[in-house]
């Protein structure tokens, strides 16, 4: 008897010969911690996990993502109770982006749960090499101290 | 082709000895790959393979990408191996920072240059 649960699947990354791979791009709304989070994202996962009608939650991934390093980051260094004796505003936006990136965690296949046996797998993404990310950081109009991977 | 022996900088002999001792320091089989090299092509030859092979992986180059190592002059091609846009633009940062070409890990060194430390970190 075949196993319960969802068929696990393989995605095979395939680099064509001197060709950029198509992986998904930021929309320009998006705002720039937000679009480092979506640029890292995507650059992390095998290219053909996100299709184009994923761009939206993928969107809201990165926005999340930005809030909830935003209030860590409040949190860490403003104290967590306000000098009224109420608790930081911080901590509920932190606990709400929480939950949002819980949901789209398991939307996205993101989450540890993804890549267990019985989910679908995923295999390791293709790498990219500096060259790449130095095309991939130009496309965003950074301008660093020349070093690929400096962020602020 | 490798260029004479004395066209290398004090730099650049530095960068390949390190190449040289990280690969040797690899395992016996690198080691002999090494020895091997430089019993037909000398010591230049097996340092300069050394830092090509560590430069790839460090960069996570791939096969039709170029090495800093390999790269032979400024002059822009995007037709030729080696003298691609982002080849020669990653060779101007090693050169603008006063660093060897054959820097193992090119990025790591150009990092610790912009941090200002004193010396390249080992490959």
């Amino acid at each position: 008897m075949a196993g319960t649960g969802r068929k696990p699947y393989a995605t095979v990354d395939i680099t064509p010969f001197d060709l950029p791979v198509e992986r998904l791009q930021p929309p320009a709304h998006l705002g720039p911690a937000a679009t480092r989070v979506f640029r890292d994202l995507v650059a992390r996962v095998p290219a053909g996990q996100f299709k184009p009608s994923d761009l939206s939650l993928v969107c809201r991934w990165a926005e999340w993502t930005a809030v909830a390093d935003r209030a860590a980051a409040e949190m860490a260094t403003n104290d967590l109770v306000t000098a009224d004796g109420q608790p930081s505003p911080w901590i509920s936006i932190a606990e709400r982006a929480s939950k949002q990136l819980i949901a789209l965690s398991l939307r996205l296949r993101l989450a540890p749960q993804s890549r267990m046996s019985k989910a679908p797998k995923t295999e390791a993404p293709g790498q990219q090499s500096y060259y790449e990310r130095m095309a991939a950081e130009a496309d965003d109009g950074e301008a660093g101290d020349g070093v690929v991977g400096d962020r602020p | 082709m490798a260029k004479p022996e004395m066209e290398l900088s004090a730099i650049d002999r530095d960068a390949l000895q390190r190449c040289y001792d990280t690969v040797r320091a690899q395992g016996p089989e690198e080691a002999a790959h090494l020895d091997h090299i430089e019993s037909t092509s000398g010591w230049r030859m097996a340092a300069e393979s050394a830092s090509f092979g560590l430069q790839c992986k460090a960069l996570k180059l791939k096969p039709w990408e170029c090495p800093p190592s390999c790269t032979k002059d400024d002059e822009i091609d995007v037709t030729l191996w080696g003298h691609k846009p982002r080849e020669i633009a990653l060779r101007r940062r090693l050169l603008a920072a006063n660093l060897s070409l054959f820097e193992g890990d090119p990025e790591a060194a150009l990092a610790a240059k912009a941090l200002g430390a004193v010396d390249t970190p080992a490959v």
